[in-house]
């Protein structure tokens, strides 16, 4: 990803960089469609959500099905914020994804000991435990029937309210979790990551506390996740909690599969793609799930290293599958 | 009350064994993720549903091709998910099985609808009614053909030759495929028995309930293999002691505690065992991630 | 004192006893090896000695403190270091970010501030990278930094094993047949490099059935069999062991 000016490649790379990021800043004054921008936005936040869930899934490995229960707990707590407190959305978004994080850690500290399928199960357990919860304890949530009014973001007295505000904010927020997690696989953490994916008994020999450092992949995911719901519990100004299911958190899953379990750029552009394809062909709105889990087949089937794998961080062919 | 709870505990008790066994079986030969059981058995039970209540079949003509159609389900997903990845890390057919119960479940949905449809009873007369027990025909026959299954089940895998090929192939299969067992052929045999078990269980489990929905082949694959956790993974009285302790747990959180406890009380159970001895009650296989 | 001393060491798989109350002692800047037939138990003895496992029974002392029951990251952190029977390596990292890992724990290192690119991040990535290529130079790697360790030879996937290992900067070193699968001549480099290891000072304690680089490398040779010890000494006494010879009748090295 990087750019070094100095040879004519780097300059190419640099220039689409620049262009990408023109095109993505001028997009709302060029095509002034709401329609259009709205589903811009609800790329957005299936980005932020895909590149957080990429984090635990893609760089550590370990299968998260529970990116829906963080989005979900990181709306809840921003819409409960800003209903009950009166928080403003700018304040109550760090607050909800820390809120998120802090269930990512308490799920962490079980969910790291167990391999594959369990993991999978419990994330999904517990998944489904937030999710009745919040149809359940009715005094705080008020159950089924969700919270509505819930306030668009202010600036000053400026309110927030067709979407090309909502995209440009999402457009930041999203840009900051690709960088976040762009830097994490420059630096030792990220390694780690790759190498307690590739061999966590090796990495365990070589002195790593492992269960750290997945615990906070845990954590980092979730609270990618949780800022996600709070800017979706203030731009939809309505939450329940249908929405935030295990049916969902699979298609984040199926997002990062996708596009390649560990690329970041993967994750962004089967974001994009699996978000824009249902409402571009408006007559599989019905079949979406069907797709999605047909899709998920065929990828593992035909490629299963996604779309845009890059060899260093994708699922190999077991060579030495006795040995394991 | 109280033995009205215990009787219906033994009867739920009952189903979610059958789905468990069915899943541990598959579990412990192919030491298998398989997502997409819960679509499989549910395909059995819509397939019953619509020919007795749409063709007009008594259920009991109706059970042997719904049986029949889960088996066919069972061995597609097989042939699609499970054998062409079986040499890529278990994550691979974790998720393209996780990816076939979703396109099963909607399929379902976008066959059937996604509302809850009725589903025929069957022997609902009471049996036996003592003050506030009632026990009906339907609850005797479901015990009755739970225990018969258990039966028949211990006895293939201890008796019969099959059943020694499915231990040794469970155990071991390079070594059980060097002294002649035909593995793949096991995996499918294990695969037929799994869906068809599990098919019986999602039958009673509609008959039961009264009705079936597509969101039951989730909660179904979820109980299930909570049971086969918390009984340990791979072994058939684990599977029958975890179906029992579920759905009792269930039953009484229901009955004392509150109704929105019935799923959490599962899932919560699940959660903690995995916290406490992840190998469940009888297993023996170390599962913690060790490299 | 010893720098390792294993006191009646018991391990059992199921119902099968792997080892039984076997003790040793390996001396400081010595080298040491533990051979034995097949199944004899001798990686079950690095298992426990790394942490893979906890021992059934026994006690093992290094540096005259308890180590059976810790937690492998803390053994290795103690200074123990370690390469396996079927080469362990990250395969998705290049061969200068799999000794990077083991620096992990020596070099201070804060996540937020590589994140957010402070400049104390980016000496300590710096140093990360210069210690690395040190360690890969030690054993002749130090060019192929940049290569994906899958894509090494054979010979020099093992090499960047040990570099991992020597990376931690252990005092014992535990090399698990590490001539396995090597031609006769990279054995002899092989010999010169476990020797050179003992001049700096780190203790060597292999698992080997190469009997050439046994005989020629160890200043103290153990013999196990069936979970037990059945000699132990100097490399020229242990080789006309009556009751070794026997334990290997059957095997081609001798």
């Amino acid at each position: 990803m990087k750019a070094d000016p100095s040879t004519s490649r780097g300059r190419t790379k640099a220039a689409l960089w620049i262009a990408l990021a023109v095109g993505l800043l001028a997009l709302p004054l060029v095509v002034r469609n709401e329609y259009f921008l709205r589903i811009c936005v609800r790329v957005g936040i299936y980005v932020l959500l895909a590149v957080g869930l990429n984090i635990v899934a893609g760089f550590a490995g370990m299968l998260s099905a529970a990116q829906a229960a963080f989005f979900g707990l990181g709306a809840y707590c921003s819409a409960l914020l800003s209903l009950n407190l009166g928080l403003s959305f700018w304040a109550a978004m760090p607050i909800s994804g820390l809120f998120a994080g802090i269930f990512g850690f308490l799920l962490g500290l079980p969910a790291i000991r167990l391999a594959h399928f369990y993991l999978v199960m419990v994330t999904i357990a517990f998944g489904e435990i937030v999710g009745l919860i919040f149809l359940n304890w009715e005094s705080l949530t008020k159950g089924p029937f969700g919270l509505p009014g819930i306030p668009p973001p202010q600036i000053g007295s400026f309110v927030f309210l067709n979407n090309t505000p909502y995209y440009y904010t999402i457009l930041g927020l999203a840009a900051l979790g690709v960088y976040v997690s762009w830097r994490i696989t420059q630096t030792q953490m990220g390694k780690l990551f790759i190498a307690l994916k590739d061999d966590q008994l090796a990495a365990e020999a070589s002195g790593i506390q492992v269960n750290r450092y997945k615990i906070t992949a845990f954590t980092l995911s979730a609270i990618y996740a949780g800022v996600a719901g709070s800017f979706f519990a203030h731009y939809m100004t309505y939450i329940s909690p249908g929405t935030f299911s295990t049916h969902e958190s699979i298609m984040i899953l199926a997002m990062v599969v996708l596009g390649g379990m560990g690329s970041i750029a993967g994750s962004v552009l089967s974001a994009a793609v699996l978000t824009i394809i249902p409402e571009a062909m408006r007559f599989i709105q019905d079949y979406r799930m069907m797709f999605f889990g047909g899709i998920i087949v065929l990828i593992m089937l035909f490629k299963p290293q996604g779309l845009l794998s890059r060899g260093r961080y994708t699922l190999k062919r077991e060579t030495q599958a006795a040995e394991r | 009350m109280f033995a009205q709870q215990i009787v219906n505990s033994l009867v739920l008790g009952s189903i979610y064994t059958l789905i468990a066994l069915g899943f541990t079986l598959i579990f412990g030969v192919a030491k298998l993720l398989h997502m997409a059981h819960g679509g499989v058995l549910l395909m059995g039970a819509y397939v019953a549903m619509t020919l007795t209540l749409g063709l007009g079949f008594p259920l009991l003509a109706a059970a042997p091709v719904a049986i029949a159609a889960a088996i066919v389900v069972g061995l597609i997903v097989q042939r699609i998910t499970i054998t062409p990845l079986r040499h890529y890390p278990p994550i691979a057919i974790l998720i393209a099985t996780l990816g076939m119960s979703f396109f099963l479940e909607s399929s379902i949905e976008n066959t059937w609808g996604a509302e809850r449809l009725p589903f025929p009873g069957f022997l609902e007369s009471p049996a036996l009614t003592l003050a506030h027990l009632q026990v009906s025909w339907m609850d005797v026959f479901i015990l009755a053909v739970t225990v018969g299954l258990i039966i028949g089940l211990r006895v293939l895998v201890k008796q019969t030759r099959l059943g020694k090929a499915i231990r040794a192939t469970a155990e071991n299969p390079t070594v059980a495929g060097l002294m002649g067992v035909r593995t793949s052929r096991i995996l499918t045999m294990v695969i037929i028995v799994g869906s068809a078990l599990g098919a019986i269980g999602g039958i009673m489990m509609g008959s039961y309930y009264g009705s079936i929905s597509p969101a039951m082949a989730m909660g179904a694959l979820l109980k299930g293999v909570t049971a086969v956790i918390l009984g340990g993974m791979g072994s058939v009285p684990g599977a029958i002691v975890g179906g029992f302790f579920i759905a009792f747990s269930e039953n009484f959180g229901v009955a004392y505690v509150s109704s929105a406890f019935r799923d959490v009380t599962a899932f919560s159970a699940m959660i903690l065992i995995l916290l406490i001895r992840p190998a469940g009650i009888f297993g023996s296989t170390v599962l913690e991630r060790r490299g | 004192m010893p720098l390792l001393e294993i006191q009646d060491l018991t391990m059992s798989f199921g119902g099968l006893k792997a080892l039984d109350r076997v003790s040793l002692t390996v001396e400081e800047g010595s080298i040491v090896s533990l051979i034995g037939p097949n199944g004899a138990g001798k990686t079950t003895v690095f298992n426990l000695l790394s942490g893979v496992y906890n021992p059934a029974g026994g006690r093992i002392l290094f540096q005259d403190r308890p180590l059976q029951g810790q937690k492998m990251w803390r053994i290795a952190r103690r200074g123990i270091g370690r390469t396996f029977q079927n080469i362990r390596l990250f395969q998705s990292l290049t061969a200068q970010e799999n000794v990077r890992i083991s620096l992990t724990a020596s070099l201070r290192y804060s996540v937020l501030g590589s994140i957010f690119l402070l400049p104390s991040s980016r000496t300590a990535e710096e140093r990360f990278n210069d210690k690395a290529l040190e360690t890969l130079a030690l054993v002749g790697l130090e060019d192929r930094a940049q290569s994906i360790s899958a894509s090494l030879t054979y010979g020099q996937q093992r090499r960047l094993e040990l570099a991992r290992a020597l990376a931690l900067e252990p005092k014992l070193l535990l090399l698990d047949e590490p001539s396995a699968g090597m031609p006769t001549h990279e054995t002899a480099e092989l010999m010169e490099t476990v020797r050179g290891l003992r001049d700096q000072g780190i203790t060597i304690f292999l698992v080997e059935h190469d009997m050439k680089m046994v005989m020629g490398v160890s200043d103290k040779v153990i013999v196990l069999d069936n979970g037990v010890k059945i000699a132990e000494g100097q490399p020229q006494e242990v080789r006309s062991n009556p009751g070794v010879i026997k334990a290997y009748l059957g095997e081609e090295d001798l």
